[in-house]
């Protein structure tokens, strides 16, 4: 090979070797260039479903849509594992579609979760602040209710529960824990619903239309006999608080009165804090030197329908077997403390004593009712019995 | 025969590293299990639940790592370990945040019983004086039962802290704490208007 022919041929060599490179590089180049943009897609689809599952964590997903947070959870591991799996095999360009589907598929279900999430706590903040209102709004009413119907000190405490139990639902809702708020409201609805059934059957007679008629029966042929024999007689209304003075059977005066601690009760025995409910006639009247209530106008108590009800209770053993019918029910002085502290007399101011002390003298007719109407406590009675109806299963 | 030796010493060092490189780091692994078991046990879940969370992210990046370096013909451990490390930190951190979180709600608790404890007191006391006039012995009857209702509360509250359940001992004080002090009130109240 002459001298030329042999530089023609490594020059030859050269530039084949040369193009050779050329082609290797672009190519590397391209494998590079193709493997850096499914990398950065892979990356980019990571971050979103990242940053979908931080927000649906934020909304408390996890207590409030925990399934659908699992489940965007699960498939960004699933793809974060699919990804590493591309990352260190030998071949340099990743299969990056699969893995960004099973990112994308994550980021769905975080944003799904992060809606339910909010609409569930929405709706469970709701419930509660109503159910807080309900019980707060009811615990409210039945303590002026226990107020008036004196419901005695058990009942009182059930009712400082029922409080303490709407306060500590408060204090939930505001720790945004709203299923323990929901469950303490609705043991102040129970507890207060425990207190008004047990009331409310304390004055079942007060609704009773026997009883009511009864009661105006007595009250009516009082007014009659007063008026017919032109002479003195009172009605009690218990409900109302106020004792009526009948002269030849028109008002002649209007009371206010306080009746004994267990007021709504009719008296069965002594100690009972009952105002018992009859015809009664005054049979004694102690002056300020004889009686401890500035003046008293004694009752004929207990008369033959309270003898034969009390023998009655005490066969059914509705009467502790020591009690006794017990005596001296009086209307007398002392009174005008708008409250029920007697035993079981009517208690009136000492003015209102003077006045039917000059024109009341023994033998005035004396009737006590519980009311001649349905009142407040008649509604209160039926409306608490529907109520207890409905809860029942 | 040296070309031989010298080759099988390149084949057999190749293979040496492969072998180092291609165990999983058992005492790693074990170490971020046991940080991450621990900061459960601590209560993370309930006391410092980003910080659970930011360790379960770290275990979910190294187990992604463990099952891709399965799979792997040339299996390389580095990152994995890296990884461990990580959740150990994240697992160490979650646990810390527990504790200072289970303290500060056990602060809080005691915090809210002591201070109805000394209201309590107030109000009894205040209540022991309270003017007794027209329609105020009914009254006061109440307030004396509402007051023991929340002296109850208070010793369920006590209760409730000792079980280390210190949202619900905090929400019994504070329950029991508006109570003493609408008593507090009303009395206050009583006794102002009497002055007059």
């Amino acid at each position: 090979m002459t001298p030329d022919g042999t530089r023609r041929r490594a020059w030859r060599r050269a530039a084949v070797v040369a193009a050779g490179i050329a082609v290797l590089a672009a190519a590397f180049g391209a494998v590079h260039d193709v493997a850096s943009r499914r990398n950065s897609a892979m990356a980019a689809a990571a971050d979103a479903a990242g940053a979908a599952i931080r927000q649906a964590r934020a909304a408390d997903a996890a207590l409030w849509a925990p399934n659908e947070l699992q489940d965007a959870q699960r498939a960004s591991r699933e793809a974060l594992t699919a990804q590493r799996i591309e990352a260190v095999r030998i071949w340099p360009i990743p299969a990056a579609g699969p893995v960004i589907a099973t990112y994308r598929a994550a980021e769905s279900a975080a944003r799904a979760a992060t809606g339910i999430a909010q609409e569930r706590r929405t709706r469970a903040s709701a419930a509660a602040a109503s159910q807080i209102e309900a019980a707060h709004t009811l615990v409210s009413a039945s303590e002026a209710l226990a107020s008036k119907l004196r419901v005695g000190k058990e009942r009182r405490g059930l009712l400082a529960a029922a409080r303490l139990a709407v306060e500590e639902a408060r204090v939930y809702q505001r720790a945004g824990d709203y299923r323990n708020a929901t469950v303490r409201a609705l043991r102040a609805k129970e507890l207060t619903a425990q207190v008004r059934d047990h009331a409310a059957t304390a004055v079942a007679r007060y609704a009773d239309p026997d009883t009511v008629a009864r009661w105006r029966r007595w009250k009516e042929e009082t007014i009659a006999w007063s008026k017919r024999e032109g002479r003195a007689a009172i009605v009690l209304f218990k409900e109302a608080h106020l004792l009526t003075l009948y002269v030849r059977g028109a008002p002649a005066g209007t009371y206010a009165i306080d009746l004994g601690f267990n007021w709504t009760a009719d008296k069965l025995h002594e100690g009972d804090g009952a105002t018992p409910e009859g015809r009664y006639r005054v049979v004694g009247r102690m002056g300020r030197t004889t009686s401890i209530y500035y003046k008293a106008l004694l009752l004929d108590y207990p008369n033959a329908d309270d003898r034969a009800e009390f023998a009655r209770a005490r066969r059914n053993g509705d009467v502790p077997a020591a009690a006794r019918i017990g005596g001296l029910i009086e209307i007398h002085g002392g009174g005008g403390r708008s409250q029920d502290w007697t035993t079981g007399c009517v208690a009136v101011a000492n003015g209102d004593m003077d006045d039917l002390f000059d024109r009341v003298g023994v033998g005035t007719p004396v009737t006590i009712v519980g009311s001649d109407d349905y009142g407040a406590i008649a509604e209160f009675a039926t409306e608490q019995r529907t109520a207890a109806a409905g809860r029942r299963p | 025969m040296r070309f031989n030796v010298k080759l099988l010493a390149i084949i057999l060092g190749l293979a040496l590293t492969a072998a180092a490189c291609g165990a999983p780091p058992k005492a790693e692994l074990d170490a971020a299990k046991a940080s991450l078991d621990a900061a459960v046990a601590a209560g993370a879940g309930e006391y410092a639940a980003p910080a659970l969370t930011a360790v379960q992210d770290a275990q979910a990046a190294l187990d992604a790592e463990l099952k891709a370096q399965e799979g792997n013909w040339l299996k390389s451990y580095t990152k994995a370990t890296q990884l461990a490390a990580a959740v150990k930190t994240a697992g160490e951190k979650a646990a810390a945040d527990a504790a200072a979180g289970k303290e500060t709600a056990k602060n809080e608790g005691t915090a809210a019983i002591a201070d109805v404890k000394t209201l309590l007191t107030e109000a009894q006391g205040l209540l022991a004086k309270a003017p007794k006039g027209k329609g105020s012995a009914a009254d006061i009857e109440a307030m004396k039962t509402d007051l023991a209702t929340a002296a109850t509360a208070i010793t369920e509250a006590e209760s409730a802290l000792s079980s280390g359940k210190f949202l619900e001992a905090k929400a019994k004080a504070e329950s029991a704490k508006t109570t003493a002090n609408t008593v507090k009130t009303a009395v206050e109240a009583a006794m102002a208007a009497k002055k007059k």
